[in-house]
């Protein structure tokens, strides 16, 4: 009997230990999402080509300049091998409806125009985000339509003889600018200092306005702006239709100069055919026009002065002087400008939770004054708030982001601030519907089976041979899942990841990939242990660096 | 003969007629264990067979850091609480044997868990920072695990019952288990641990099949009377 319950005994006492440890192979990761707002900007030479100049360096300006972010979540910005900047807000700064955020994102390089793009988020851009594509101007490889000079000037005791340098006509433009120093003229920097040195070198750079680049390169990269310091000190939104621009650079001994100890005549040329606003006629000798400043550190217009139009060697021109050196710009009055209008897009077509990238075009008159507007739009998100453009007649053209870039609408409409204008698109190039899945298992993790689907900005662009064009937002992948019916099966494409760790940020691109209607797309991504997780790339080499990304990325969970 | 009467000249008659101790006496008691604080009452059925019902509540908190095969530690705030109602009737297997072994009894029985299982809620230690942006645990999110074992539950197990401290007083110690078979598990996440869940259920789940025995330790203090 005894042994028995010594039996019993042990059975009961195997019975509680044959457990096992409950958080075996349990691992916690974390996926962060960081940024509902994001903004990409791509950044491209005007007259096309690959790489930018470089380098280039990236500022964030403006009143909302806090809240913006690189995607690695610090204040240092960059621009990518292939023209993209990234940002994300601050989740605890997000817009509002009543408080949208506008901040100026400043390109700037020895080698380019410096550019200042003003960008503002909105409520609208939760769920697809902010695209621009800006176009800059290489100074060594201007487009038509754009003379850039550099000529020198020797200089005595630290002053200039009484001359003047000048642009060229070059480029398909006869349009010049020349600068003209009395003798004697010091230049300062923007300390006030005097600066030193035998040699006054220069960059000018004039645009004509008759061009699509001249528009294009208009500081601010768009006529409207909602920054113009008017007549009155008040700062206001408008309208810039330009007659000259000309930006002008100057320095000594490698430091800038920013003002002068004498004024400085300039002399711009100015489009013969430009009708005056305030006279409804062509523009005449006698006529006068309103001069503006821009800096490009603010993204700021200021009215200066106003400029009579005199005859220059047999062509029409404005003549005056200047203190100070920035961008000077010959306008009429500045029209009106809104930054609160919006549109709604109307379409049957559409489909439930499906986004459609598209680009607008806003023209007033035959002023492109709003182009490269990137936006997505669906069923459930039909309105997106429209950045500055003139107030009243205006043409919207809005066409498919990609692909074919059909046209899907293009009407008159009259924007009035705070107006939301209403726009039927025509069904869109919709493919069949493509699901595309994406599951990582981390080499460290292979024996635990741990997979990782990773949240990411997918973008994407039709692969050609040599391709530049833009890689337009396809949408955001959400645990390695994304359905869209944007894409094409008969064609091939490139797509980008942008992923953001806790740690950093990286883009992924893949090229020439096809994708296949209706069945999902997988894409299983390990170290090759695992044989339904094999690592892609064509090449050791890029096996190898795909390998190192993906052992980045499973460090960083 | 004579060795056999001085023997039998110490114990009492069981109802049988049979000569030994009778164990079991009717008495109300609590109980201190692993299924927390109880309360019972036992009734002899016989000269051999007792009779116990009770009840038992466990409530207990704690909170653990563990890394969970990641290089950050995660805190995890666990709440377990086991209530039933039990019933059990207890065999004198040797009422004539000395004090250790006549004071032993073998039980079965079983119990209704109106609870049993626990919840236990992960979140980081410490704040998650991507660049310059300090995140809170509240805001990365949380993992809640929830493990229940509930319904009728059989029970094994032994004791000794009547281990006299006074007149009407006496202690007595159980240890057993029930079965319980395997527990519901659910999991859910929240924020960046969403992905969490659908992932680590099925492992926890495996984890836990075999936890179908519910071990027993108990001790009690009974009045007889």
């Amino acid at each position: 009997m005894k042994k028995t319950l010594y039996i019993y005994f042990l059975a009961l006492i195997a019975a509680f230990s044959a457990c096992k440890n409950p958080t075996d192979d349990i691992t916690i990761e974390v996926y962060p999402q960081v940024f509902n707002y994001r903004t990409s900007i791509r950044v491209k030479d005007i007259n096309g080509g690959g790489a930018l100049p470089g380098p280039l360096t990236v500022k964030i300006e403006g009143a909302d300049k806090d809240a913006v972010y690189s995607l690695d979540g610090t204040k240092n910005y960059s621009i990518s091998n292939d023209g993209y900047i990234y940002l994300g807000i601050n989740p605890r700064m997000e817009p509002t409806a009543s408080h949208p955020l506008q901040f100026n994102v400043k390109v700037s390089g020895a080698s380019i125009l410096d550019v200042n793009i003003p960008t503002e988020v909105t409520t609208a851009d939760l769920s697809n985000g902010v695209f621009k594509s800006i176009e800059v101007l290489n100074l060594i490889n201007p487009p038509r339509g754009v003379s850039v000079a550099s000529p020198s000037v020797a200089l005595t005791g630290n002053a200039t003889p009484a001359t003047s340098i000048s642009t060229e006509a070059e480029n398909g433009t006869n349009l010049l600018t020349t600068l003209s120093f009395a003798a004697g003229t010091q230049l300062k920097n923007a300390n006030g200092d005097v600066l030193a040195g035998g040699t006054l070198n220069s960059t000018l750079v004039n645009l004509d306005v008759r061009t699509d680049a001249g528009i294009a390169l208009f500081p601010g990269a768009s006529l409207t702006s909602e920054n113009i310091l008017d007549e009155s000190g008040n700062v206001v939104t408008g309208t810039f239709d330009p007659a000259a621009v000309t930006d002008i650079l100057l320095s000594i001994g490698g430091q800038n100069v920013k003002t002068f100890t004498s004024p400085v005549k300039i002399t711009q040329d100015i489009d013969p055919t430009y009708v005056n606003s305030a006279t409804g006629a062509v523009v005449k000798v006698g006529d006068v026009l309103k001069v503006y400043s821009y800096d490009v550190e603010t993204g700021q217009f200021k009215y200066e002065m106003n400029a009579n139009v005199i005859n220059r060697a047999g062509k029409l021109a404005v003549e005056y002087s200047i203190t100070h050196l920035t961008t000077w710009i010959v306008s009429n009055a500045v029209g009106a400008g809104c930054s609160s209008s919006s549109l709604k897009f109307t379409g049957s077509w559409m489909k439930d939770n499906v986004s459609y990238p598209i680009n607008i075009t806003v023209k007033s008159g035959s002023t492109t004054v709003l182009s490269g507007y990137y936006v997505n739009v669906s069923k459930e998100a039909n309105t997106i708030n429209l950045p500055a453009v003139p107030a009243g007649s205006v043409t919207i053209t809005v066409n498919e982001a990609g692909g074919a870039q059909k046209q899907l609408a293009s009407q008159q409409a009259t924007i009035t601030c705070g107006g939301t204008v209403s726009v039927a698109l025509s069904p869109y190039t919709e493919s069949s519907q493509v699901t595309m899945l994406l599951s990582v298992k981390c080499p460290a993790n292979i024996a635990a089976g741990v997979v990782v689907k990773p949240t990411f900005d997918l973008y994407y662009r039709e692969h050609t041979t040599n391709n530049n064009a833009d890689f337009l937002p396809l949408g955001k992948v959400v645990d390695g899942a994304l359905t869209t019916t944007i894409l094409d099966a008969t064609k091939t494409y490139d797509f980008k990841g942008v992923y953001v760790g806790n740690s950093k940020s990286f883009t992924k691109v893949v090229g020439n990939k096809k994708v296949v209607a209706d069945v999902p797309n997988s894409l299983n991504v390990g170290n090759g242990e695992d044989p339904n997780y094999t690592y892609i790339g064509s090449t050791a080499v890029s096996k190898q660096n795909n390998l190192n990304m993906l052992n980045d990325a499973c460090n960083d969970l | 003969m004579l060795t056999c009467e001085v023997t039998y000249a110490q114990d009492a008659w069981l109802q049988d007629g049979k000569p030994g101790n009778p164990l079991f006496k009717n008495s109300v008691g609590f109980t201190v264990g692993t299924q927390g604080i109880g309360a019972e009452v036992g009734v002899p059925l016989s000269s051999r067979f007792n009779l116990r019902l009770g009840t038992s509540l466990l409530p207990y908190e704690g909170d653990v850091v563990k890394k969970f095969n990641s290089s950050r530690n995660y805190t995890n705030d666990f709440k377990v609480e086991f209530m039933n109602f039990d019933g059990f009737i207890d065999w004198q297997p040797f009422p004539k044997a000395g004090a250790f072994f006549r004071k032993l009894a073998l039980t079965a029985g079983g119990a209704y868990f109106y609870k049993a299982g626990g919840t236990a809620t992960t979140k980081l230690s410490e704040s998650y920072f991507v660049g310059d942006l300090e995140f809170t645990p509240d805001e990365v999110g949380e993992i809640r695990s929830n493990v229940e074992w509930k319904g009728w539950a059989p029970y094994v197990g032994f004791g000794w019952h009547q281990v006299t401290i006074s007149k009407n007083f006496n202690l007595g110690f159980n240890f057993g288990t029930y079965y319980v078979g395997s527990p519901d598990v659910k999991m859910s996440a929240t924020n960046w641990l969403a992905p969490n869940a659908p992932k680590n259920e099925p492992i926890l789940r495996r984890n836990l099949e075999d936890y179908k025995w519910l071990p027993k330790v108990e001790i009690k203090l009974n009045f007889n009377y």
